[in-house]
């Protein structure tokens, strides 16, 4: 009872956690997870148009120096002593003139901001021989790229850190040739990345942790970051979106940035510069909007299941009381207390379930009481009619036993004073006495039966059938009488009771195959399921099928006493014993071919040893 | 509780623990041993090395690292012989030194240069107005024995003529110079200039790399051999230095601590100055560090040979081997 009320209530709860949880669940997860997804693109399309627009300004301002510088190369006054350059002796004074003329325009240029320093370099020799900073005048360039491509066409280096300028630095070089076209140097001049670096750390709007940085080829940062302020050139990063950068996609992502923390990232490559671009946030910024979402979904989750427990609490209650009380009362009802009445008076299905339970008691009370009286009215009848039956027969037999006594007397005493039709009658009324007390001794019997407790123990059936056969013997002595007793599967039963039944049915084949010689009788039996399986078969005159119904009942015979004697008993007899020990009797036949009867009794008994 | 069951679950479970401690032990060799010369005595400018060694970057790469520091009992040609007998595994010297013993038949081979500018430079108090090699001319020049070589070439390159300024016995002291009795230091960036730094002076710098005269100082080298043998060892055991060397750079407060590990009597601000100043001439983002460029070898050689350094010619390709570089760095960090 305990278990039942315990299982339901903790169902009713679980049931009602997951009614609140399972839908807070799902649409938390969908809001959060759409919210997030939303957040990231907007996140990401900022990022992604903030990268372009650096890229744009990027890619404006070396277009812008790398104009200014063309500018430089076609100046008439540059090209002009450049050429002279390369034909005066150097210390010479024209040499002077001319590379001061340069040197001045050089010094133009330089003042515009952007390049310092400004400088040429000789095609041959690859040292410089003109420069805004004077110190700079002899140095060798000769293995620089910039001069080898700048001889050629205007060419951008990729950033490196300059030793002679202690910082890094870019080179755009181009060449410089006089108005034959002839080479007469390499124009060049140091970028001030200052620029570079203020580009990229314009913030942008992209927040507390928002921020763009470069990085070249080699994954070597070079422009200071928000988080590494002084790690330009002195940082490499391998993030995802650096090394997808580099490889040449373009694109967004979430990945670890270089201090490894979550970041919502866009990266591109700079072709002009040859350099990685990162716009990045952090996703703990990015997301925080999300995030709170998230713990608020998540205390608002607990807070309702909580309340969703205390309801499943208070209503699994209010179901499993009244259930509780049902079982208790259906309980003691059904250990046979009627008198019991459930005390319910909810008005709902419960309610009118006890209604039921309680009229359903009360029919069953009422019911209950008639059979009594049925039965004790059943039980008098009964009574009277044993009584009835017996003292019938009891008291028939004195009278009986007068009238054979006293026709005996006449036989014996005065025969000789009849003649002989009177003797003749004499013998019938003797007979028919006889009779008569056959009749009533068999009534007796059978009455007497219904009386009788069954004590049942098991049985050896063979030793049994012996005994009856044994007991019989004298009837069939004179006769050739074949018979076949099989080993029969022992059965608790009343051994007295079935030793009658065995003496009918066996003295029944004697019976009815008078006349056969031989007469074959076969008694055999097996376990058959849960019951034991017994029969007795004869080659006896047998019965017609039609009338197998007839067989068991009392008084009632298929042949007349001239042909068998019998009262009509033996077989109820049978039947009643049979039945009385829970089995059944049946019986085959075919007329002058013989009869087997059958009989049944519950079985799973061991051989009795 | 001792029934038979826990009895055979806890010897179950020993062999389990055993079989797994033996599994694991036969799953991975024990760690190769190798052994590093270093040029000089232990300082912030083989940082990288003490990273690699101190932060497991070795380890990890199943090699168990000893590093020995050089000294003035520890002449380069003993560090040759060590490296090409297989005394030492690894060793570091300046390329000239790698060069010169090709030269005379040692089987040495360079894999990776760590300082890709040479530390080498003129150095002139500012007020002199001594900016240019042209400045040299009639100045009192002072060169280390080891620079001896370097200086020579820059000479050469740019012709000037020895007789033209005053050669004056080098010593490692900042007086000569502060007090004006020579006008020009050739000295270590990370070594006596440092200390003119510290005494506050200020120098103006004339780095040979800027003339036109590349020279690789640090180079890792190893023995020939090795190379054949062992190549994954040998790449093994750059990546992990080539990580270590980039860890020093990126942290460079760590690389102080672990130099200073490796020789606690140090002056730590002498080392945190040496880090700082190294960095550009260990790397200038124009390679990966440790990278060697074919170019500079081919002119380091035919400087060397001009100024007639090497005893007879070689074959340069059998100095130096990129395919150690190559594979740390395709394979990524």
């Amino acid at each position: 009872m305990l278990s039942i009320q315990k299982s339901l209530k903790s169902k009713l709860l679980v049931c009602f956690l997951l009614l609140t949880i399972t839908p807070l669940c799902g649409i938390g997860y969908l809001a959060y997870t759409l919210g997030r997804r939303a957040i990231i693109a907007d996140v990401t399309s900022h990022l992604e148009s903030v990268a372009i627009l650096k890229e744009q300004q990027l890619n404006y301002w070396v277009e812008h120096l790398k104009h200014v510088m063309s500018i430089l190369s076609l100046n008439e006054q540059v090209q002009k002593q450049a050429a002279e350059l390369t034909r005066l002796t150097a210390g010479s004074s024209e040499y002077r003139v001319a590379h001061d003329a340069i040197a001045a325009e050089f010094s133009k240029i330089e003042s515009l901001g952007h390049f310092s320093p400004v400088f040429l370099v000789n095609s041959v020799s690859g040292v410089i021989v003109v420069s805004s900073n004077p110190d700079w005048e002899g140095k060798y360039r000769k293995a620089e790229e910039y001069f080898i491509k700048g001889k050629t066409q205007p060419y951008l280096s990729d950033v490196f850190h300059s030793l002679s300028m202690d910082q890094p630095t870019a080179v755009i070089a181009m060449p410089l040739k006089d108005r034959s076209g002839k080479l007469s140097g390499v124009l060049a001049a140091h970028i001030d990345l200052k620029i570079l670096s203020s580009i990229m750390q314009e913030r942008s709007g992209l927040g507390r942790t928002g921020e763009t940085y470069l990085i070249n080829k080699y994954n070597l940062l070079i422009t200071d970051t928000l988080f590494a302020p002084d790690a330009a050139f002195q940082k490499w990063i391998f993030s995802k979106g650096a090394k997808q950068a580099l490889a040449g996609t373009a694109g967004s992502a979430l990945f670890m940035d270089y201090r490894n923390i979550p970041v919502i990232g866009f990266f591109m490559k700079i072709k002009q510069m040859n350099l990685a671009l990162i716009a990045k946030k952090d996703q703990s910024e990015a997301l925080a909007s999300i995030d709170s979402l998230k713990y608020n979904l998540f205390w608002i989750g607990l807070g309702l299941s909580a309340i969703a427990g205390l309801l499943g609490i208070v209503f699994s209650r209010s179901i499993t009381r009244p259930v509780r009380e049902l079982v208790k009362g259906a309980e003691e009802i059904g250990r046979g207390n009627l008198q019991h009445r459930l005390t319910l008076t909810s008005r709902n299905e419960i309610g009118r379930l006890a209604t039921a339970f309680n009229e359903m008691a009360e029919k069953r009370l009422q019911v209950e009481e008639e059979i009594k009286k049925y039965a004790a009215r059943l039980e008098r009848a009964n009574k009277d009619l044993e009584a009835f039956s017996y003292s019938v027969s009891h008291d028939l037999r004195s009278p009986l036993r007068a009238i054979a006594g006293f026709a005996q007397i006449l036989t014996e005493d005065h025969a000789d004073r009849l003649d002989q039709e009177g003797n003749r009658v004499l013998s019938v009324i003797i007979a028919n006495v006889q009779k008569m007390g056959q009749l009533i001794d068999d009534l007796l019997t059978f009455s007497r039966l219904d009386r009788k407790e069954i004590k049942t123990a098991i049985v050896n059936m063979n030793k049994l059938i012996d005994e009856a056969m044994g007991q019989l013997q004298p009837a069939y002595k004179d006769r050739n009488v074949q018979l076949h007793v099989e080993t029969v599967p022992d059965a608790r039963v009343d051994r007295a009771m079935l030793y009658e039944v065995m003496t009918n049915l066996f003295s029944n084949a004697i019976k009815f195959t008078r006349g056969r010689n031989p007469a074959i009788i076969e008694i055999g039996g097996k376990a058959d399921g849960d019951e034991n399986i017994y029969y007795v078969k004869d080659n006896g005159v047998g019965f017609n099928m039609q009338y197998a119904d007839k067989l068991f009942k009392v008084f009632q015979r298929l042949h007349s006493p001239r042909q068998f004697e019998g009262t009509g008993v033996g077989l109820a007899l049978v039947e009643r014993i049979i039945r009385k020990h829970g089995g059944r009797v049946w019986a085959e036949g075919e007329e002058e071919e013989g009869a087997v009867f059958y009989f049944s009794l519950p079985g799973k008994e061991k051989k009795y040893e | 509780m001792k029934t038979p069951l826990t009895i055979v679950m806890t010897v179950l479970l020993a062999v389990a623990v055993f079989m797994d401690a033996g599994c694991r032990g036969k799953g991975q060799k024990p760690a190769e041993k190798v052994s590093i010369q270093l040029k000089w005595v232990h300082q912030a400018q083989f940082a990288g090395f003490y990273i690699a060694e101190k932060n497991g970057f070795y380890k990890e790469e199943n090699i168990e690292a000893v590093l020995h520091p050089g000294g003035l009992n520890k002449p380069p040609d003993s560090i040759i012989d060590d490296v090409a007998s297989g005394q030492k595994t690894f060793a570091v010297l300046g390329a000239e030194a790698v060069l010169g013993a090709r030269a005379a038949g040692k089987p040495i081979v360079a894999v990776a240069v760590i300082f890709q500018r040479n530390p080498y430079v003129y150095v002139a108090l500012k007020d002199s107005k001594i900016k240019h090699p042209r400045d040299f001319a009639g100045k009192r020049i002072a060169v280390p024995d080891d620079a001896a070589m370097l200086h020579q070439m820059f000479l050469k390159k740019l012709q000037i003529q020895p007789s033209s300024f005053q050669s004056v016995q080098y010593e490692r002291d900042t007086t000569p110079l502060a007090t004006g009795l020579i006008d020009i230091n050739l000295s270590y960036r990370t070594g006596l200039v440092l200390d003119f730094e510290a005494k506050g002076l200020v120098l103006n710098m004339i780095w040979p790399d800027d003339y036109g005269i590349h020279f690789y100082a640090d180079t890792i080298f190893t023995s020939h051999a090795m190379v054949q043998q062992h190549p994954e060892l040998v790449e093994r055991f750059l990546r992990a230095t080539l990580r270590g060397w980039r860890y020093a750079i990126e942290n460079q407060e760590a690389a102080v601590d672990a130099t200073m590990q490796y020789d606690p009597a140090l002056d730590r601000n002498i080392q945190q100055q040496m880090v700082e100043a190294q960095t550009p001439l260990i790397h200038n983002g124009e390679t990966p560090i440790g990278w060697m460029q074919e170019s500079v070898w081919q002119d380091m050689y035919e400087r060397l040979m001009d100024v007639r350094v090497l005893s007879r010619p070689i074959k340069l390709e059998d100095a130096y081997t990129l395919q150690f570089l190559k594979n740390v760095y395709d394979k990524g960090p």
